[in-house]
C-alpha cells in the first residue's frame, strides 16, 4: 500500500532558492504522479504489502521495470524533500567526517556541486556512506537509480532532473546547485542517516 | 575588434587568412534556426525555442569543440587513456549537436498535415497507416525514462522505416545504425516551461509542426 508522504513544510519554505511554483509541480504533479502510478501497478501483486525500499530492491532484481522506476522515484523524492529546507549549520560531527573523507567541508561542497553539473541527462546526486568502511563519498545516479541498489547508505540527495530546477533556473543547473547546496541542505537530516 | 585592427593594418585578404588561422580549430558552429523563435507558436513557445537553441544547443557546440581540442591533443601525445576518457563528452556533446541540428529542420511553422509521395507510401507500407505510425512513435517517445529522443529512422539493411528511442543525446545512427529522419526531443527542457509534466500533450502537439518535406528529404538522402 503506497501512501504519499505530505511535504514536510510549506511550499514556499525554500524561497528564494526554489519557488512555491516549483513545488506546485514537483510535488503535486511529479511526485504524486509517481506515487499514484506505483499504487496502481502494485495492486494485486506480491509487491502490494512490501515496504517501499524492499519494492525497489525486489523489482530491480526481477527487472520489473515500471514498478522499479516508479518505486525508486517515490523513494528518491521523499529523500529529497527531507534533504532540503531552511539554512542549517552543519554539525561538528559531520564537518569532521567531511574533512576526513573530502579534505575539507568546502571541498565537499564544490565536489557535490560539480557532481550535479557533470551528470549528463536526468538523475540524482548523493552523499553516501559505505556500510563497512563508513567512508563518505559522492555518487551520481541516472534516472531513477539510487544507492539502495548499490548497497550504500544514502545520507543526502539533490534532484538534477530538469523538472527540479527549470522553472526557477531554466538551463542554469550550476546556479541551482550552487544555491541549494550552499544554502539549503538539512545537515541534521544527514547526520540522522549516518551509520 | 580584432577583425577591425587586422583589416586596418593588413588589408582585407590578409585579415581573412589571419582570422582563418585563429579559427582553424573551431570546427562546429550553432546552425541558425530556419525560422523566428516564435514561429512555432502556439505549439512550442518562443521562450522554449530561444532557450533550447541559444542556450542548450549552443552549450553542446561549445563543449563539443572543447572536447575535440582535447582529443586532438591527447591523440598527438599518444595518450590512449586520455582519448578514452573523452569518449563520454564526445558522445554527449557530439550527439547533442547532431540531434538538435536535425530537429530544428524537422520543424516548421508551415508544418503538420500528412507525409505524401515516397515517404507517405513507405510509412503506410511499414506501419499500416499514418495513424498507426503516429501512435507507435508517440507511445515509444512518451515512455522514455528520463531524458532522450524518439526517432523515425531508416534501416538500410532491410530498406524499411523503423521507430527507435535513444537515451540522453545518444545519436541514432551511431547507436542503432538507422539513419535519422525525424526526431522528437523529450528532454524536459524541450517542453517543460509550456507543458510542465504533461509530456503526452507536447508529443501529441508537435505533429502540428512537423516539416514533412524535410523528413522526406532526409529519407531520399538516406536511400541514395
Amino acid at each position: 500500500m503506497i501512501k504519499a508522504l505530505p511535504l514536510p513544510y510549506d511550499k514556499n519554505e525554500l524561497e528564494p532558492t526554489l519557488s512555491k511554483n516549483t513545488f506546485d509541480y514537483h510535488y503535486d504533479k511529479h511526485y504524486l504522479g509517481y506515487a499514484n502510478k506505483l499504487s496502481a501497478l502494485v495492486d494485486g501483486t506480491k509487491y502490494y504489502n512490501m515496504l517501499l525500499a524492499d519494492i525497489i530492491i525486489e523489482s530491480y532484481k526481477n527487472n520489473d521495470t515500471p514498478i522499479y522506476n516508479n518505486a525508486a522515484q517515490v523513494w528518491n523524492h521523499i529523500f529529497y524533500w527531507k534533504s532540503i529546507g531552511k539554512t542549517q549549520k552543519c554539525p561538528t560531527k559531520l564537518i569532521e567526517l567531511l574533512n576526513r573523507d573530502f579534505g575539507s567541508y568546502d571541498t565537499f561542497i564544490e565536489k557535490f556541486i560539480q557532481a550535479g553539473v557533470t551528470l549528463f541527462g536526468s538523475g540524482w546526486i548523493w552523499l553516501v556512506q559505505d556500510k563497512e568502511s563508513k567512508k563518505l563519498s559522492i555518487l551520481q545516479t541516472k534516472d531513477a537509480d539510487n544507492p539502495l541498489i548499490l548497497d550504500k547508505t544514502p545520507i543526502l540527495t539533490i534532484d538534477v532532473w530538469e523538472h527540479a530546477y527549470y522553472i526557477d533556473y531554466k538551463n542554469d543547473r550550476l546556479k541551482y546547485l550552487d544555491q541549494i547546496i550552499k544554502n539549503n541542505i538539512k545537515w541534521l537530516f544527514a547526520v540522522s542517516n549516518l551509520n | 575588434m580584432l577583425a577591425n585592427v587586422l583589416r586596418q593594418s593588413l588589408g582585407r585578404n590578409s585579415c581573412h587568412s589571419a582570422l582563418l588561422i585563429t579559427q582553424a580549430r573551431r570546427k562546429h558552429d550553432l546552425p541558425p534556426l530556419p525560422y523566428a523563435y516564435n514561429a512555432l507558436e502556439p505549439t512550442i513557445s518562443a521562450e522554449i525555442m530561444e532557450l533550447h537553441h541559444s542556450k542548450h544547443h549552443q552549450t553542446y557546440v561549445t563543449n563539443l569543440n572543447a572536447a575535440e581540442e582535447k582529443l586532438a591533443e591527447a591523440t598527438s601525445k599518444n595518450d590512449i587513456s586520455g582519448v578514452i576518457t573523452l569518449q563520454g563528452a564526445l558522445r554527449f556533446n557530439g550527439g547533442g549537436h547532431i540531434n538538435h541540428s536535425i530537429f530544428w529542420k524537422n520543424l516548421s511553422n508551415d508544418g503538420g498535415g500528412l507525409p505524401t509521395g515516397e515517404l507517405g507510401d513507405a510509412i503506410n507500407a511499414c506501419f499500416g497507416s499514418f495513424d498507426n505510425f503516429k501512435s507507435k512513435l508517440s507511445a515509444a517517445t512518451i515512455a522514455i525514462q528520463g531524458s532522450g529522443w524518439g526517432w523515425l529512422g531508416y534501416c538500410k539493411e532491410s530498406n524499411s522505416l523503423k521507430i527507435a528511442t535513444c537515451a540522453n543525446q545518444d545519436p541514432l545512427q551511431a547507436t542503432t545504425g538507422y539513419v535519422p529522419l525525424l526526431g522528437i526531443d523529450v528532454w524536459e527542457h524541450a517542453y517543460y516551461l509550456q507543458y510542465k509534466n504533461v509530456r503526452p500533450n507536447y508529443v501529441n502537439a508537435i505533429f502540428d509542426v512537423i516539416n514533412w518535406n524535410d523528413v522526406a528529404n532526409n529519407f531520399r538522402n538516406a536511400k541514395a
